[in-house]
C-alpha cells in the first residue's frame, strides 16, 4: 500500500538534502511561476524570486520567534507575492492585483529582510568569484575560527602570513562587490 | 589617509584589535564622514553574510538544482515548455492521488487499528547533519548513522545519551522519540513528542505532532490520538490533510 509522504520543508533547507531540494522545486515552483508569469513576468525572473522567498523564509525560520503557524506553502507564497511586488514597482511597473500582505510577517520586518537578503545574495555571489582557498580562508576566518588552527589548517607557514593572506583576500571580495553595476542600489 | 590605510584601519576594528582611543576616534571619523560609516557597515555586513554557512550551502544547493533541472539551457523555447508540462503531470498527479485517497479509505474500511497505523505511518527522514568540517561531532554521527541504517535500538540509545547533555535541543528529542516509536517505547516516544509539539518555534513541532498522534493510536490510546488529530486538522499544516483523512478512518474502524 502507498503512503503518503511527510516532509519537513524547513528541515530539508537545513539540511541541504539534494533530494529533498529537487522535491521543493517540483513541489512548489510551478506555482511561483505561474504567480510571476501571470503578472509580467518571465520564467527566469520566477525562478530567481522563488530562489530568494525560499532563502527568505529559511533565515526568517531560524530565529528564535518565528513560527510556521500556517502552512510552508502559504508562507512561501506570500513572501513570493511579495517579492515580485517589490521588484515590480521598483521596474516602475504599475501596481498589479495582489492582496496585502497576510498577518505571517510584520511589513516593515519583512522589508528589511528583502533588503538584506538582496544585499547578502550580492555579497555571497561574490564570494563564489573568489579562488577556493580565499574562499576557504574567510569562511574559517568570519567563523571566528582560532589563528593557529586556520594556520594548522590552511598549511600557512606563519599567524602573520595567515593575517595577510586574508587582508588580501577580503580586499578582493569587497572591490568584486563595489564592482557590481547593482552595488549602490543596494546599499 | 590612503583608501589602503582606511581598509586596514577597519579590519583591525572588526578584528577586534583597536585600543579603545583607535576606536573612539574611528567612530568620530565615521561620524563625520557617511563614506567612512558606509564602508565599516559593508565590511561588517560581509563578514556576517559569509559567516551564514548553512545560507551560502543552501542558496549553492537551489542554484545547482535550478541549473541542472530547471534552467533554459540556453533556449528559450526548451524554458518556455518546462513549467506548463510540469503543471499538466501535476494535474494529473492530483487526480491519482485523489484515487488513491478514495481507495485507500475504503480499503480501510475493514481494517483493525494496527493496520491502520500501518497505513499511515512511515519512518521520518534524517535532517540532522552534522555542519563542523574542522570538528565533526562523532556521538551525533553515530546516532544519524544508526537511524539511518533503521537500527532503531542503537539510535535510541546514542540519541539520548547526546539528550543529556543538550536537553533544550528539539530535533535531537524529536529523533529519540521517533527511535522510541519504532522500538514499541510509547511512553518514552510519547513524552518525547509532546514535548517538541509543544515548542511552537521548533521546525519539528509539526511533525512531532502528527507523529504524536500516530503513538498515542498506536499504543491504543485512541481517544487521545483522536483529540491530536483534531488539533492538526484545525491548524490547517502540512499534517492537516492526513489528519483529517485519518480522522475519517478511525470513525470506520471495528
Amino acid at each position: 500500500m502507498e503512503k503518503k509522504e511527510k516532509q519537513n520543508w524547513l528541515a530539508i533547507l537545513g539540511s541541504g538534502n539534494s533530494a529533498g531540494i529537487r522535491l521543493l522545486y517540483q513541489e512548489f515552483l510551478p506555482s511561483i511561476v505561474s504567480l510571476v508569469t501571470s503578472n509580467s513576468g518571465t520564467e527566469e525572473e520566477a525562478m530567481d524570486v522563488f530562489q530568494e522567498a525560499i532563502l527568505v523564509v529559511y533565515k526568517k525560520s531560524k530565529e528564535g520567534s518565528f513560527e510556521l503557524s500556517s502552512s510552508f506553502f502559504t508562507y512561501l507564497y506570500a513572501v513570493s507575492k511579495n517579492i515580485w511586488l517589490k521588484r515590480l514597482t521598483k521596474k516602475g511597473k504599475p501596481t498589479v492585483t495582489f492582496s496585502e500582505l497576510p498577518e505571517l510577517m510584520d511589513v516593515d520586518d519583512f522589508n528589511n529582510i528583502i533588503l538584506e537578503e538582496e544585499r547578502y545574495r550580492l555579497f555571497r555571489s561574490k564570494f563564489r568569484n573568489l579562488s577556493s582557498n580565499c574562499q576557504k580562508l574567510l569562511s574559517l576566518f568570519f567563523n571566528k575560527t582560532p589563528m593557529k588552527e586556520i594556520v594548522e589548517l590552511m598549511g600557512f607557514g606563519s599567524v602573520q602570513y595567515a593575517k595577510k593572506r586574508k587582508f588580501q583576500c577580503k580586499e578582493n571580495l569587497v572591490k568584486l562587490v563595489k564592482d557590481d553595476p547593482n552595488f549602490k542600489d543596494l546599499m | 589617509m590612503t583608501e589602503l590605510e582606511l581598509a586596514q584601519l577597519i579590519e583591525s576594528y572588526l578584528e577586534g584589535r583597536l585600543d579603545e582611543k583607535e576606536i573612539a576616534l574611528l567612530k568620530e571619523k565615521a561620524k563625520a564622514d557617511p563614506g567612512i560609516a558606509a564602508e565599516i557597515s559593508l565590511r561588517k555586513e560581509l563578514e556576517i553574510a559569509i559567516a551564514e554557512e548553512d545560507v551560502l550551502k543552501l542558496e549553492s544547493k537551489l542554484i545547482e538544482e535550478r541549473k541542472k533541472g530547471w534552467a533554459n539551457n540556453n533556449s528559450s523555447q526548451q524554458g518556455a515548455k518546462a513549467v506548463p508540462i510540469l503543471l499538466k503531470y501535476r494535474a494529473l498527479a492530483a487526480g491519482l492521488a485523489v484515487i488513491i485517497v478514495c481507495a485507500l479509505v475504503f480499503f480501510l474500511k475493514n481494517q483493525d487499528p494496527k493496520d491502520l497505523y500501518e497505513a499511515y505511518y512511515q519512518p521520518y527522514p534524517m535532517y540532522l547533519t552534522t555542519r563542523s568540517v574542522i570538528s565533526p561531532d562523532e556521538k551525533l554521527n553515530q546516532a544519524i548513522q544508526a537511524y539511518e541504517q533503521e537500527n532503531y535500538e542503537a539510535a535510541w540509545s546514542s540519541f539520548l545519551n547526546i539528550l543529556v547533555d543538550d536537553p533544550d535541543n528539539m530535533g535531537i528529542m524529536f529523533y529519540t522519540a521517533m527511535s522510541a516509536l519504532h522500538i514499541d517505547r510509547y511512553p518514552d516516544a510519547v513524552a518525547g513528542l509532546k514535548k517538541v509539539a509543544n515548542q511552537g518555534n521548533s521546525i519539528y513541532s509539526n511533525p512531532a505532532e502528527w507523529y504524536l498522534g500516530l503513538a498515542l493510536f498506536k499504543s491504543g490510546d485512541v481517544r487521545n490520538a483522536r483529540k491530536v488529530f483534531e488539533n492538526i486538522v484545525e491548524s490547517k499544516t502540512d499534517f492537516s490533510e492526513d489528519a483529517k483523512s485519518i480522522l475519517k478512518s478511525i470513525s470506520t474502524t471495528k
